[in-house]
């Protein structure tokens, strides 16, 4: 059941998905930027599990609105704002064809999905 | 923190590598983007199992509102939740190695391992739409492993 308040929620769901991937890879750090303090580190982790356990909990809210196999589809959308999340908050750097793989990836969980 | 590898990146161009360090870099290069699919080969098996354990008929099973919670009584679904939590280590050792869009893309190869192992174990079929979905993924996070330097 598509309406105001069920998109309003999937949007919500991805954007905390989003957050929490990014509050993950902020908390591992990386070889160019790797986190030495714990404290730090200890902080991202639980923002990043807190954003992945609202998202889980939304998710499950929303399977009460969508068949599952409708709702599965628009976890396509999650490369693609991973990916925007990733050049905007982690300033990484991504190419053409990383972008065009996200997109192909995208359409393809969308089929897997709805088929 | 895990121990740091060397990027490829940070191996100069000009220089010609000795067969002994090419190798140690083309090792570092694919070392986390392995750790990403184990990471969803273990996934697809906690997806499995899981669901074996869910179409259990089960021995124990607890009164009222907390019903639900008698699947943990199976093996099958203990050896799942086992599962998952081995894929959100290798998940997070990942990440550390690899920038987050292609460890995220990467990971989407769940989407075509969970079809095939259902196929394989479970006797589900792939529809012809579901198949060409499973390649236009397995196209994609081939095009991102090998842009990933």
């Amino acid at each position: 059941m598509v309406n105001l308040y069920t998109l309003v929620l999937l949007a919500l769901s991805q954007f905390v998905l989003a957050t929490g991937q990014v509050c993950l890879k902020h908390a591992s750090g990386s070889d160019a930027r790797p986190v030495s303090d714990g404290l730090v580190r200890a902080g991202w982790y639980s923002v990043g599990i807190a954003s992945m356990a609202s998202w889980f909990f939304i998710w499950l809210h929303l399977m009460r609105f969508f068949d599952l196999n409708r709702l599965f589809a628009f976890e396509g959308l999650s490369p693609l704002l991973v990916a925007g999340a990733s050049a905007l908050f982690l300033e990484e750097k991504i190419s053409a064809r990383a972008w065009s793989a996200s997109v192909l990836i995208a359409f393809g969980i969308v089929l897997v999905a709805l088929f | 923190m895990a121990k740091t590898v060397k990027s490829v990146a940070a191996v100069s161009p000009n220089k010609p590598l000795s067969p002994d360090r090419s190798r140690r870099v083309i090792k570092n290069r694919w070392s986390p983007v392995a750790i990403v699919i184990l990471n969803a080969v273990l996934a697809t098996c906690a997806e499995v199992l899981l669901k074996i354990g869910a179409m259990q008929t089960l021995s124990i099973r607890l009164p009222g509102p907390i019903a639900f919670v008698s699947a943990v009584f199976s093996l099958w679904v203990v050896l799942g939740i086992v599962a998952y939590v081995g894929s959100l280590f290798l998940w997070l050792a990942a990440l550390s190695h690899l920038p987050l869009h292609l460890a995220y893309g990467l990971s989407s190869t769940v989407h075509i391992l969970v079809p095939l192992a259902c196929w394989l174990v479970l006797h589900e079929t792939i529809p012809i739409g579901r198949l060409v979905g499973m390649l236009l993924i397995l196209a994609g996070t081939l095009m991102l492993g090998f842009a990933h330097k």
